[in-house]
């Protein structure tokens, strides 16, 4: 459990989210977070995001890190609070899980695609690299890639592949239908290109969706990516 | 070989254990496994063979030859697919039982994992306890926190005793088998899993 946290810790959190942090007992939380809450809002979306996505998006890892660091200062504080009983503490408490869920799931969420086809997405993470695209995978989770790639190579290679033939010594890494599947989305800006789809009724003609602000829709994947990647609209 | 039975059927039979059994792990089974390698590998040499030597039986038109040569290369893959597929789905269980059990397993399971998975098990376990502690000042614990929180605290009913259970902000309770406690939700999360608590008003 999150029990052993370095005093370091409580000087960052205050240090980028104000001296709010220091007065939980006294402090409405709404004030306390008046910086955080646009984090907290990008980390919400980002794992909305991820978690209705058929497959893996960019990562966030940036925001993702400013509010762990922020969920061990803010502990630490209400560890400091002497008067357990108080309703802010609980509510302060209960906001905390709040946070911590978020960013647990979005990162076990990642994991796990990263888990169901890591050659694959370690490819595509180099050839985003190459065309100096942002990456796909943060460093923390290439590091898990690699050595999760490692050791299923190892099982296979121990279990199967190292008795066969060499030319049928492959990995198997299954092609990706991303982008076959459709999702909800919610448009955010004013003005984002309208997506043209195939019409099904005629091979000749395409079927032009307008992406009007505040509207939703539901498309599929592939043409809408770049739209998400830029923030533009958002899965639901 | 038995007239009647297919050359890919051993590793028809591998996978169709799994399916069987879609909860648990069942017992690697490394006798259908060898026998797929062996099958695998027999018909990958008289491929070659025949490669080698294309005019090697008379008796058999170049035509029939290249169709034999064919209907072996569709069974290798075929094969190769199926005990790769094993592997694969044992993989992904084996995984779960990491978030179930944290890095230690329970004997009864250890038991049906061949040595080639017992040790992917500690491998993950090592990459995803390094990816936890790259994070935040001291590590993230990614296996508590796995529902939405709804309630700070819940109401537990003790399954068997456990003894002395200290909360994160310093309370000490017994936890005697049968008793009821209202426990932070967090900390007993983990205990919840290993069956040692159980929900009591869900």
């Amino acid at each position: 459990m999150d029990d052993s946290f370095q005093p370091d810790a409580l000087l960052n959190a205050a240090s980028s989210s104000g001296e709010a942090a220091e007065e939980i007992g006294n402090e409405e939380e709404d004030e306390e977070l008046i910086t955080p809450a646009e984090v907290l809002l990008k980390m919400k979306r980002a794992w909305q995001n991820e978690a209705a996505a058929p497959c893996i998006l960019p990562h966030q890892y940036e925001i993702l890190e400013i509010l762990v660091d922020q969920i061990d200062g803010m502990d630490e504080n209400l560890a400091r609070v002497k008067d357990k009983t108080q309703l802010k503490v609980s509510i302060h408490r209960a906001e905390l899980q709040r946070i911590n869920y978020l960013t647990s799931d979005y990162m076990r969420i990642r994991l796990k695609k990263i888990e169901g086809n890591v050659r694959r997405i370690m490819t595509q993470h180099n050839e985003r690299l190459r065309q100096g695209k942002p990456p796909l995978l943060s460093e923390q989770e290439l590091r898990f890639a690699e050595k999760y790639a490692k050791a299923e190579a190892q099982l296979l290679g121990k279990s199967v592949l190292g008795f066969l033939p060499t030319p049928v010594q492959k990995i198997p890494h299954p092609e990706e239908d991303a982008d076959l599947s459709s999702v909800y989305l919610q448009v955010l800006e004013d003005n984002v290109e309208n997506v043209p789809l195939p019409d099904y009724t005629d091979p000749t003609a395409e079927i032009i969706v307008s992406l009007e602000r505040d509207s939703i829709h539901l498309i599929p994947f592939a043409p809408i990516r770049d739209h998400l990647e830029n923030d533009r609209v958002r899965l639901l | 070989m038995d007239a009647h039975e297919g050359i890919a059927d051993a590793a028809i039979r591998l996978v169709q254990e799994l399916k069987h059994n879609p909860n648990i792990i069942p017992p690697y089974d490394a006798t259908l496994m060898r026998q797929c390698i062996d099958t695998l590998n027999r018909l990958y040499d008289q491929n070659a063979r025949s490669l080698m030597d294309p005019t090697g039986d008379p008796s058999i038109s170049p035509e029939q030859i290249t169709t034999q040569r064919e209907q072996r290369t569709a069974a290798i893959i075929y094969i190769w697919r199926c005990t790769t597929a094993y592997i694969h789905e044992r993989a992904c269980r084996i995984r779960s039982l990491r978030w179930r059990f944290g890095g230690i397993l329970p004997i009864s399971i250890r038991n049906n994992l061949s040595e080639a998975e017992i040790e992917f098990f500690n491998s993950y376990s090592s990459a995803l306890a390094d990816f936890q502690s790259s994070l935040g000042e001291s590590g993230v614990n990614l296996m508590a926190n796995t529902e939405p929180p709804k309630h700070l605290f819940v109401q537990v009913r003790v399954k068997e005793d456990y003894g002395e259970f200290e909360t994160n902000d310093g309370n000490v309770v017994i936890l005697n088998k049968n008793s009821l406690h209202s426990l932070p939700r967090q900390d007993c999360e983990m205990l919840i899993r290993r069956g040692i608590l159980e929900i009591a008003n869900p």
